[in-house]
């Protein structure tokens, strides 16, 4: 049955006591630990010294992480992983990652050990890119990637709201499809008004999430293409002001559990 | 399908003896490996487990074989419900339960005791833990203090599609900086310090406001709001309605 965490649990009164948390196998308190979090076992490490090292086990943390969890560490350089506990691999990894010269983000989600990626504007085609009477690169300090530096001073606030206009008229379109023939589509006004505060229509400057579809993916060969777009044509009034900063790919249920308001 | 009706003698630590359908008994992967490997007729020793634990596994697994037979007509909801109740005891039974379903290979109980432990510890502080379960700290203050920096990691706010979780709480921190006057969140967003609150004051409220600190001290503050707060282990965390960065 292996070593246990045995003498550390005391008597009160000098009471006999039977088995505690401090008593049972190894084994099962590796199965204690499968349904638990990664927060909750780190948390568990704060009990005494037992309990971090039952904490740190690598059989506990290769559980945690994904089964493809080395495709992630080949987009860090191997010194920085190479004599990494599987716990610290998961703390690394549960940060993002760039890749793509930083176009691009994947990390573990902290909770559920789920891949989640993020693309920012920069990976992206945007029709008119190059025309600055169109669109224009604003600061990257507000924006919700890394990108792998970020400064701690108070940044300036870039978007001016006066210049938001002409979303409210006509929706945009959402889409996405897989190379297997998955397709979702929706169409919402960028408009927020539903949103306002106190503030009166004085719009404020939120990244405002718009839910695009899902698709599943099935088996990794071979390899799931997803393709997605915004799509607004129509030229019978102007509009402006949009600030586009990236896209995630997050696992379903990790959306629903943070709409229900539960852990992140 | 004749053999339902074989009986099992199992014999306990404390010398009880208890006759089984083999059915039942063979939900232990322990006994079903002895009983093929040896003599059929003979007493199946369990030495590690006392009569009171082996009738309650013994319950349990005629539960669940009669109800995977369909010769108890019981629906999935509730035998789950049965489970809760089964596990509704003491912690010295519980743990003895896992001890046996550990010792006798009976997965679905282990995985069951193992739960009930586990939710035992949701949501609980360490200290909360320790005394749930009456466990010793060997740590000093030092030491402690460097492990919960060590596993800051976990706790750390976070950005973009998440919630913020603020920085990791405990007990003995506020204890220890009332003098240092940090018993207070520190709310991030967008790199910025924008709040400080006592966490008790926290802990109540539904909502609050966070202000931002603008650059210029002239401008009026801009005002956010938090939509909810969730006290969770060591952390609180606020869900805000607008972005926020590492």
């Amino acid at each position: 049955m292996g070593a246990s965490l045995s003498n550390l649990t005391e008597g009160s009164n000098g009471t006999a006591m039977g088995p505690g948390l401090g008593d049972i196998p190894e084994s099962c308190v590796a199965c204690v630990f499968t349904y638990l979090t990664p927060p909750e076992i780190c948390n568990l490490a704060r009990l005494n010294r037992a309990f971090r090292g039952a904490a740190s086990s690598d059989s506990v943390w290769e559980m945690k992480l994904p089964s493809n969890y080395q495709d992630l560490l080949d987009l860090v350089p191997p010194e920085r992983y190479q004599n990494l506990s599987k716990k610290d691999i998961f703390a690394l990894l549960s940060r993002p990652v760039p890749f793509d010269d930083g176009n691009k983000e994947v990390w573990l989600d902290r909770v559920t050990g789920r891949v989640c990626m993020a693309i920012s504007a920069k990976g992206m085609a945007i029709t008119g890119i190059d025309d600055r009477r169109y669109w224009n690169w604003v600061s990257t300090e507000e924006s919700r990637l890394h990108l792998g530096r970020f400064s701690k001073r108070l940044g300036r606030r870039v978007s001016s709201f006066e210049h938001t206009h002409g979303w409210d008229i006509k929706p945009v379109t959402f889409e996405l499809s897989t190379c297997d023939g998955q397709l979702a589509s929706c169409e919402h006004y960028l408009d927020d008004t539903e949103q306002d505060y106190d503030n009166g229509n004085h719009k404020r400057g939120c990244w405002i999430d718009y839910k695009v579809g899902e698709f599943i993916v099935n088996d990794s060969e071979p390899v799931t293409e997803v393709r997605f777009s915004v799509k607004q044509i129509d030229c019978t009034h102007s509009k402006g002001g949009l600030c586009v900063d990236s896209v995630f790919i997050i696992p379903t249920d990790l959306k629903e559990r943070k709409r229900k308001g539960m852990l992140k | 399908m004749g053999s339902t009706s074989t009986k099992i003698k199992l014999r306990t630590s404390d010398q009880k003896v208890f006759e089984v359908e083999k059915a039942v008994a063979v939900q232990s992967q322990t006994i079903k490996y002895i009983y093929e490997n040896g003599c059929p007729d003979s007493v199946i020793h369990v030495h590690s487990v006392s009569g009171d634990i082996l009738s309650k596994i013994l319950d349990y697994c005629k539960k669940h074989v009669n109800s995977a037979a369909g010769k108890e007509d019981i629906s999935p909801e509730e035998l789950y419900e049965w489970d809760a109740n089964f596990v509704k005891v003491d912690q010295n039974t519980l743990f003895d339960l896992i001890l046996a379903a550990n010792c006798l290979k009976i997965e679905s109980l282990l995985d069951l005791t193992c739960q009930t432990v586990a939710n035992m510890i949701k949501g609980k502080r360490p200290e909360e833990i320790r005394t749930t379960f009456n466990i010793k700290n060997d740590y000093t203050i030092e030491a402690e203090e460097a492990v919960r920096r060590e596993n800051k990691w976990a706790f750390d706010m976070l950005g973009g599609v998440g919630t913020m979780v603020i920085e990791e709480l405990a007990d003995d921190t506020m204890s220890k900086c009332v003098t240092n006057a940090k018993s207070r969140v520190c709310v991030i967003a967008a790199n910025q310090i924008v709040m400080m609150r006592s966490i008790s004051k926290l802990a109540n409220k539904k909502s609050i406001d966070v202000y931002k600190q603008p650059q210029n001290p002239t401008t009026p503050r801009i005002k956010e709001s938090v939509k909810q707060i969730n006290v969770g282990t060591g952390f609180i965390e606020l869900f805000f309605h607008f972005k926020c960065k590492m």
